[in-house]
């Protein structure tokens, strides 16, 4: 009995916490809508402070702060957005005119078709889609072999001496790609440079020489870390070390 | 046919001692009888098996009477006769002479195998008087003339011999004559691998000096002056210059031949053509010294001077910049490298535009070089330009010099137009359709919530999923393999069967307790133990006989006791069905008890 009290607490928590944060993020809206771009970005940061995350709300913390004027934060939101829904045509748009104003044009290494293809089919699904399409694959198969084991009609058997090659063959492609992404997901870090301009230095030390500098916005990949430095490395290949609180990670 | 044997032998002996002999010196020069200041060409001939594996040989010592002039090179011939390799090696040097007397040119040693070989001495007359039979300048394609080389030639004039990668040589041809010379064509120019020649202006009409040279008066006049900057390091020569010089001949000869006749008796008197060939020139080309060399050093090497320059100081973020860097002094001008330059990333840059100035009078090359970068700054506020520097290595000196201009403080403000000088530049087409446009509306909808950082992959839900199927898999493999059995095996299927059937008429017989039916009670605790036996065993029950069922017992090593428990237990039932009198309920509990649990044993132990 006392059990079961504790869990309808538990529920009905979780359900207050995800009605306060819809109520936040709608007051953002309103705000917004209003151009009060100030107390839009308040509730949305608030709706945050529940510990819950959507893609829309990371939209609209990012177009805030773009009206805001704040690049490197607008940027930093927008990716993330970016990140649990890859394929939103309005996050993209977005994404691209923020990027616009920032300073530094970092050439991209040089990417031949196939290269882009790669990209393309790699990225146009979201980790949590092909995670629930590399289950849905996966119990589809053992069903069908199951059914297979236990029924002993003859249609069915010739249905899965037919079906289940391919569907293994999709599984093993949509399965590599999901630990592909669950591994760049895990290894790769990136982060958005909030800081106006700073130098990238040679070695993690105050006193190192300057080779360039970097200015807001934008996007870099953390490669180490090093006390109160880390690596960073650009997508041209250059790389260096700035101090840690001049980015945060994506 | 002893006489041709020993003929043989002889010849063979000849032969092997011929071979004996690996290498021959032999020396010749051109003529043994010359004139003061005139030319001689010393040959120095090696062969013989061994002539490629020796060094080339010193030169004899030719005590003051002969000048060096410079080497003519060296010519190789090998052939192949009967199967035996021969090889010829000749060096050509020419020389000056410079004193009048008799000498002897004493013999070349060369040492090979702990051998020494030697040429024989020749003997060289200088005298005043050109000698005769002399011939005109090796270089020369022209057969010998009657004329003497002594009253034209041509000298190579370096003002160094030994220089610095990338140092210049200045090289003058000059030529002597003291014929009447009335015009001359350069035929071949020298040949300068390994350098980088630039050409120095010399007038167009040749500046004829007079120059007395041993009493005898010569016009001279430079006729051709270059540059040379080695490019790299060693052993380098300067090959010969001929030229074809059209000469006034004050004896005209008699000749049936139209032409001549023509030329020879032509508006100016007589004219033959002669062929001369300035020496080849041997130059030391010494490496640029390791020591002290600069990071930045990139091969310069003169005297040079910097000077950097920006056009404005302020500027907006809508404007460029030009930044001047100018290099200027002697040396090889076409060839300064770009200075180092650290732009600041802020600034937009391009390749540089560079002009060259080269002043090539004078005897020297100088000038200047400036290099011009347009820079667009692309974000406000100071921006310094480190100093630019710029190194070079001093001949003079001996030692690297590093310049450095000085750092340049620039200015920048915001531009009106910042938004797009900011990316005017620089954007691809794919972001050329994003200029001008706002972002995009705000979502409405707050979309799915879910804790931040969550990830499927590692959800609960995910790995019940992915092991779910897993178990469900393991069921299916071991339930179709058991009804695989029961469908293939009546034994197996009666003997998997057997408990359920058993516990099921002993649940039957508890009903029966229960109502107290005696005689129903024992029936069907009896069906339950023989029918289990039965199944167990795949026999029939209905002529089940206890000693059949006893030996089967027996042979499945079933222990005694169970055996004896069994058998008395179907008895006491047998009894009970059939009796008259009641029991009492204790009684048949005991017996229903005891019947579970033997099942349970026999159904272990089989």
């Amino acid at each position: 009995m006392k059990r079961k009290s504790l869990f309808f607490i538990l529920i009905f928590a979780s359900i207050t916490v995800a009605d306060q944060a819809d109520y936040l993020f709608q007051q953002g809206v309103d705000a917004y809508q209003e151009s009060d771009y100030q107390a839009a970005l308040t509730h949305f940061e608030a709706a945050l402070q529940h510990g819950k995350e959507s893609d829309a709300l990371y939209y609209n913390l990012g177009n805030a702060y773009y009206k805001l004027g704040e690049i490197g934060l607008a940027i930093l939101y927008y990716e993330r957005a970016k990140k649990l829904n890859p394929t939103d045509d309005d996050i993209n748009f977005n994404l691209q005119i923020a990027q616009l104003r920032v300073v530094d044009k970092i050439p991209s290494p040089e990417t031949d078709f196939f290269f882009k293809a790669w990209n393309s089919i790699k990225n146009i699904l979201s980790l949590e889609h092909l995670a629930i399409l590399t289950i849905v694959l996966y119990v589809l198969l053992i069903a069908l072999i199951v059914l297979k084991l236990l029924l002993n009609s003859m249609r069915l058997v010739a249905f899965v001496r037919y079906s289940w090659l391919p569907l293994l063959v999709l599984l093993i492609l949509v399965g590599s790609l999901f630990i592909i992404r669950i591994r760049q997901d895990i290894q790769i870090k990136h982060g958005i440079l909030l800081v106006d301009k700073v130098s990238v230095v040679s070695s993690p030390a105050i006193d190192s020489t300057e080779m360039f500098a970097l200015h807001e916005g934008v996007k870099i990949e953390v490669i180490a870390e090093s006390g109160e430095f880390v690596r960073i490395r650009l997508t041209d290949g250059k790389d260096g070390w700035v101090p840690r609180e001049v980015l945060e990670i994506i | 046919m002893k006489s041709k044997t020993f003929i043989i032998f002889i010849f063979l002996a000849i032969s092997s001692w011929l071979s004996a002999q690996p290498l021959t010196v032999t020396t010749s020069v051109n003529q043994n009888q010359i004139g003061l200041n005139q030319q001689l060409v010393f040959t120095i001939e090696l062969s013989g098996e061994a002539a490629q594996k020796v060094a080339q040989p010193e030169l004899p010592d030719m005590q003051g009477y002969l000048d060096f002039l410079g080497s003519g090179g060296t010519s190789q011939n090998i052939s192949f006769v009967n199967g035996r390799m021969s090889v010829a090696k000749t060096f050509t040097y020419y020389y000056l002479a410079v004193k009048e007397g008799e000498f002897i040119v004493p013999p070349v040693t060369v040492i090979y195998d702990n051998t020494e070989y030697a040429s024989k001495p020749i003997t060289v007359t200088i005298s005043q008087s050109a000698a005769a039979g002399q011939s005109q300048s090796p270089a020369s394609s022209q057969p010998p003339s009657s004329n003497s080389t002594d009253d034209l030639y041509i000298r190579t004039i370096v003002n160094k011999r030994s220089v610095y990668q990338n140092e210049p040589i200045i090289v003058t041809y000059r030529i002597y004559a003291a014929v009447s010379v009335t015009g001359y064509s350069i035929t071949k120019l020298p040949e300068t691998t390994g350098f980088w020649t630039e050409d120095i202006e010399t007038p167009q009409q040749p500046q004829v000096k007079n120059e007395m040279i041993d009493g005898k008066r010569y016009l001279t006049a430079d006729i051709k002056k270059i540059a040379l900057f080695p490019t790299s390091a060693g052993e380098k020569t300067i090959g010969p210059m001929a030229l074809q010089c059209e000469v006034r001949v004050q004896t005209s000869r008699r000749s049936r031949d139209l032409f001549d006749s023509f030329f020879d008796d032509a508006f100016f008197g007589g004219t033959t053509r002669r062929s001369i060939a300035s020496p080849a020139v041997e130059i030391d080309v010494k490496p640029l010294p390791a020591a002290n060399k600069p990071a930045d050093f990139s091969g310069a090497v003169g005297q040079y001077k910097l000077n950097a320059t920006v056009d404005k100081t302020d500027v907006n973020t809508d404007e460029a910049l030009s930044l001047k860097v100018n290099i200027s002094g002697t040396g090889n001008i076409r060839l300064l490298p770009k200075p180092r330059l650290e732009i600041p990333s802020d600034f937009e840059q391009y390749d540089p535009k560079e002009t060259e100035v080269i002043d090539r009078q004078g005897g020297i090359i100088s000038g200047s070089k400036t290099f011009e970068y347009v820079l667009v700054p692309r974000f406000p506020g100071e921006q310094r330009i480190k100093p630019i520097t710029f190194s070079y290595f001093d001949p003079v000196k001996k030692d690297y010099v590093t310049l450095s201009a000085p750092e340049l403080i620039i200015n920048v403000t915001k531009g009106a137009n910042q938004f797009i000088a900011s990316g005017g530049s620089g954007l691809s087409k794919e972001e050329v359709r994003y200029v001008g446009q706002d972002i995009r509306f705000i979502k409405l909808a707050p979309g799915d919530f879910q804790p931040i950082g969550y990830r499927i992959y590692t959800s609960f839900g995910f790995f019940a999923l992915l092991a779910l199927p897993i178990f469900l898999l393991a069921w299916a493999v071991l339930y179709k393999n058991h009804r695989d059995r029961l469908s293939e095996n009546i034994a197996y299927a009666r003997s998997r069967r057997a408990n359920t059937l058993a516990m099921k008429r002993l649940s039957k017989a508890k009903l029966l307790l229960s109502e107290d039916r005696q005689k129903e009670f024992y029936a069907e605790v009896a069906d339950a133990l023989t029918g289990f036996a039965a199944d167990k065993l795949n026999m029939s029950k209905a002529g089940l006989i206890s000693d059949e069922l006893e030996k089967e017992f027996k042979n499945r090593g079933l222990d005694a006791e169970l055996t004896t428990d069994y058998f008395s237990l179907i008895r006491t039932c047998d009894l009970q069905r059939f009796a008259p009198s009641t029991v009492e309920v204790e009684t048949m509990q005991q017996s229903y008890k005891e019947a579970k649990k033997v099942i349970i044993k026999l159904e272990k132990a089989l």
